[in-house]
């Protein structure tokens, strides 16, 4: 399927119309504002395109939740992970210690709320119904988390990706939203978008 | 009363932090559990009050663990637990016998409130 520049117009206009939800979510969790760094969308063919997603060094903590044709992924800066581990233990009065285990099991949680959030916002926008996966957690750096993600598409045709970059300035943390759409899933989208 | 509830959700720290707020509130977690086999034996052993469910699980999703439950005994009281908050699965979840849907990230005021409709004669702590 080629897409067109209006298409990817109209699928980056549903992901931004959408991101609102899970900058709602994430500022509640963390109790500070969240907002909209950059935006892109672009096709992958093979696995192998994202090595250009490079610097191996930085590492990051995340996770992954699929339905056919689908993957939603959000990934968090080792330095963001902590500090969103922090704030979500916040909410126990037992004081529940922020191990290293535990900052995998908080980023799930939190990437699952975050998830959620976006897609229930373009599946009511665009008439669908789905219930995704639970999240699979993924760590390491950014080509490999991405990877990782693209593996459990199984897609039909090309693969669309769209990316929202965040960023909270008061604590200074990031998170890095992905959509992987699969030639299906992005026809039916754009069928029932009314342009 | 006091409830006895029974947690279904995988996710460890949520979990504990449902249990941590539904004892707060004055009430009891008799189980817990993570897929439909947990939940269903957490119902034949402890007749538990109420559960709450979360809706994407890593064996069966939410909806089926629901259904099973009703299938299981048609009194069940379930709350769906989720970040999911899409309208047609909404639908679907109440149709399907779920009592109500509590969103993540689970609030103690909206737990409270949620319980409070859903179970009038619990004391909410």
């Amino acid at each position: 399927m080629q897409i067109t520049p209006e298409d990817q117009k109209a699928v980056l206009g549903l992901l931004e119309a959408g991101i609102g939800a899970s900058t709602a979510k994430l500022s509640a969790i963390s109790r500070t504002n969240w907002a909209i760094k950059a935006t892109a969308l672009k096709a992958y063919a093979s696995a192998e395109d994202f090595a250009e997603l490079g610097a191996p060094s930085q590492y990051f903590f995340g996770a992954y939740c699929t339905s056919p044709g689908r993957v939603f992924l959000s990934y968090f800066s080792s330095r963001s992970s902590a500090m969103l581990t922090q704030a979500f233990l916040a909410n126990s009065k037992r004081g529940l210690e922020a191990t290293p285990q535990m900052q995998e099991v908080a980023v799930a949680e939190v990437s699952n709320i975050v998830i959620n959030a976006i897609a229930s916002s373009i599946a009511d926008r665009c008439g669908m119904a789905f219930i995704l996966s639970a999240p699979k957690s993924v760590r390491g750096a950014r080509a490999d988390i991405v990877t990782a993600a693209f593996g459990a598409l199984q897609p039909v045709g090309k693969v669309f990706s769209a990316t929202i970059n965040l960023s909270s300035q008061d604590i200074a943390a990031d998170c890095t939203l992905m959509m992987m759409l699969d030639d299906l899933i992005v026809n039916f989208i754009l069928n029932a978008l009314d342009r | 009363m006091a409830l006895r509830m029974v947690i279904v959700e995988d996710n460890a720290l949520t979990r504990e932090l449902i249990k941590e707020m539904i004892e707060c509130l004055g009430h009891q977690v008799v189980a817990e559990a993570e897929d439909l086999a947990g939940a269903l034996a957490a119902l034949q052993q402890h007749k538990p009050d109420g559960f709450t469910v979360d809706l994407s699980l890593p064996k069966e999703d939410g909806l089926t663990i629901l259904k099973a439950l009703r299938e299981a005994d048609p009194n069940v009281r379930a709350i769906i637990v989720s970040g999911n908050s899409q309208a047609r699965i909404r639908e679907e979840v109440l149709k399907a016998g779920a009592v109500d849907l509590l969103p993540k990230p689970i609030e103690l005021a909206t737990l409270r409130a949620v319980l409070g409709k859903v179970f009038p004669n619990a004391d909410n702590a």
